[in-house]
């Protein structure tokens, strides 16, 4: 099956519930991982690989919602399958707002669970490359030294090596130098490759 | 007044002069008899006796025809005079004085008759007042028996409606936790689908995962036991059955209560804290009607707090012991950080149909303390501090402990 290099969380206060989710996604093939509230899933290690996580809306100590926006406040983006007991309009039409992948009322067809965890894992899947790839450039960055680090900025907004060494008041030659250095460390192939990587990094700074 | 009765012998006016004739001519015959055997053997004396007898048996009239007849046969000779030879004349002194001891003793007969028919009369009267205060006894108790019947059959009636009534507003709560109800139903039978369905993806994949399907149909089991427990929990609650004492631990009755009300208090965001103390003696009540009690003392709370800000939404429920003048008393209190009892409010509290809910019937806390009563306990709205209520059920303790 598809789900061996991913996890799903499994987060629902009920032990039937949850005990049988995750006995239903285990036999399907992932990696899962239950926890009895959102207190004790926030405060377990979270390896980097593509996940999803299956939140049940109405919890006591913090409700399903409360984790999602807790999770949007930590900037993690784990897709969310949210299951209820009672198909609860208003509370759906916020947690998709919010940007859960799916809303399920209990008792929900499996395969329409299975489905929303394959498309969720998928969709994370690729943010997961985008994260692994910003932690790359995040490191390759971290590498510079200050001087570096202000040369590449001056460079990727368009500046010849001149006009950058007049703005930061040294020698064409000096800031050549550094550009090189720059390039090199951040393993750019070209000009163009790393204003990409500066913009990934402006971005998600 | 009846006319007193003697007895029928004496009643009869021809046995009265009977008795005179037959006596006299018997103590003639004697006396001749014995004047055969021995000629200096008197008359008079057992003439006199027959006279005195008549007299005293029949009355007067008797008497006088005892003496006649007895003069008759001395004066005809038939009986020898007392002193032979004499004349009728020279005895009639004799005579004069045989008939004033007639008078006499019929005179004191006649008293004693009447003595004893006045004696006769108040023993009759007696009787009749006796048993007429019988009759009139007798009376009084069957309408009291009559009494103390109606009286039984009036509790009753009221012991029916209180266990009816007390039905009915443990129907009307049962109404309003229908969502938590349905839930508790619902994540069991959810539990087993997705087993069920897992099995067969299981089953599908090929037998090597036998034991897999194995521990799946386990764990239906247990599913399916708990959403029977759940509903003969509801069941319990919703039948109308007498009361049945039975040996009941708090800590039971509580986890039964908020197993039942679990959804609803969260669906409200409201959080229930519990504090049971040590070693609580068990209770001896009923099981059904004290969850009663303490699901409506929960739910009233959980409303109290419902429109609360999140850190007051918070309900406290504790159970103590505490000796008390009866004895052992168990003290169980819920507690809410709701907006309180308004002071005004707290003495209506309890009367039927009195509610502060928009839809309330006014029925809970009534129904509530009459089942507390009735356990030999007392439910009331205790101070507390800070803001919010307090309500405290205290029931005298049964035997044994919590283990």
């Amino acid at each position: 099956m598809n789900g061996a290099d991913s996890i799903v969380y499994v987060v629902d206060d009920d032990v039937s519930s949850r005990q049988s989710l995750e006995f239903l996604i285990r036999a399907s093939g992932y990696t899962v991982r239950a926890f009895p509230s959102s207190r004790a899933f926030l405060a377990s290690p979270r390896p980097e690989m593509p996940a999803c996580l299956v939140l049940d809306v109405r919890m006591p100590g913090l409700t399903g919602l409360e984790l999602q926006g807790e999770l949007a406040k930590m900037g993690v983006r784990l897709p969310i399958i949210f299951i209820t007991g009672h198909g609860d309009i208003p509370m759906s039409v916020q947690a998709m707002k919010a940007g859960a992948v799916e809303f399920l009322t209990k008792p929900f067809r499996e395969e329409t669970m299975l489905r929303a965890i394959a498309l969720a894992i998928d969709r994370d899947r690729v943010a997961h490359r985008d994260r692994l790839e910003m932690a790359e450039l995040r490191r390759r960055h971290a590498r510079l030294t200050p001087r570096e680090s202000e040369v590449m900025a001056s460079v990727v907004t368009g500046l010849l090596n001149k006009q950058v060494a007049a703005e930061l008041g040294a020698s064409e030659k000096t800031i050549k130098a550094h550009r090189g250095k720059v390039m090199q460390k951040m393993e750019a192939a070209s000009l163009a490759d790393l204003v990409r990587m500066s913009e990934k990094l402006g971005a998600n700074a | 007044m009846s006319i007193p009765t003697g007895s029928p012998l004496r009643r009869s006016a021809f046995v009265r002069y009977a008795v005179p004739v037959v006596a006299v001519a018997a103590a003639a015959l004697v006396t001749l008899a014995l004047q055969s055997v021995n000629t200096h053997v008197a008359g008079l004396p057992l003439l006199f006796c027959a006279a005195i007898y008549s007299a005293w048996f029949g009355g007067l009239g008797p008497g006088l025809l005892a003496a006649l007849l007895s003069s008759g046969a001395i004066a005809l000779n038939l009986v020898p005079p007392p002193s032979p030879g004499s004349s009728v004349m020279e005895e009639l002194p004799r005579l004069v004085t045989f008939t004033i001891g007639v008078f006499f003793v019929s005179w004191i007969g006649g008293r004693q008759r009447q003595a004893e028919q006045l004696l006769e009369q108040a023993r009759d009267e007696l009787e009749a007042r006796v048993r007429e205060r019988t009759a009139e006894l007798s009376r009084a108790n069957s309408e009291l028996q009559s009494e103390i019947a109606e009286r039984r059959s009036a509790e009753l009636a009221l012991q029916t409606m209180q266990l009816e009534l007390a039905h009915v507003s443990r129907v009307t709560m049962m109404g309003e936790l229908t969502a938590s109800i349905a839930h508790e139903v619902n994540q069991p039978l959810g539990a087993i689908m997705n087993y069920a369905n897992a099995c067969r993806r299981l089953l599908a994949s090929g037998m090597e995962n036998a034991a897999k399907v194995d521990e799946a149909l386990l764990r239906i089991a247990g599913d399916a036991k708990r959403a029977s427990d759940v509903i003969a929990r509801i069941r319990a609650l919703s039948a109308r059955k007498p009361t049945e004492k039975a040996t009941l631990q708090v800590k039971d009755l509580l986890d039964e209560v908020l197993a039942i009300a679990r959804y609803e208090i969260q669906a409200r965001g409201v959080t229930v804290r519990t504090d049971l103390a040590a070693g609580l003696p068990a209770l001896h009540a009923d099981r059904v009607q004290m969850q009663q009690v303490l699901l409506n003392l929960v739910i009233n709370s959980m409303e109290a707090v419902e429109a609360q800000p999140a850190k007051d939404r918070a309900i406290e429920i504790s159970a103590r012991a505490r000796d008390s003048e009866g004895g052992l008393a168990i003290v169980m209190r819920v507690r809410d950080h709701g907006p309180g009892v308004d002071p005004a409010e707290a003495d209506r509290l309890f009367e039927p149909f009195h509610s502060t809910k928009p839809r309330g019937l006014g029925m809970g806390l009534p129904i509530s303390r009459s089942i507390v009563e009735a356990h030999g306990g007392r439910l009331s709205l205790v101070p507390c501090e800070g803001r919010g209520a307090a309500f405290e059920a205290v029931l005298p303790a049964g035997e044994g402990t919590a283990s």
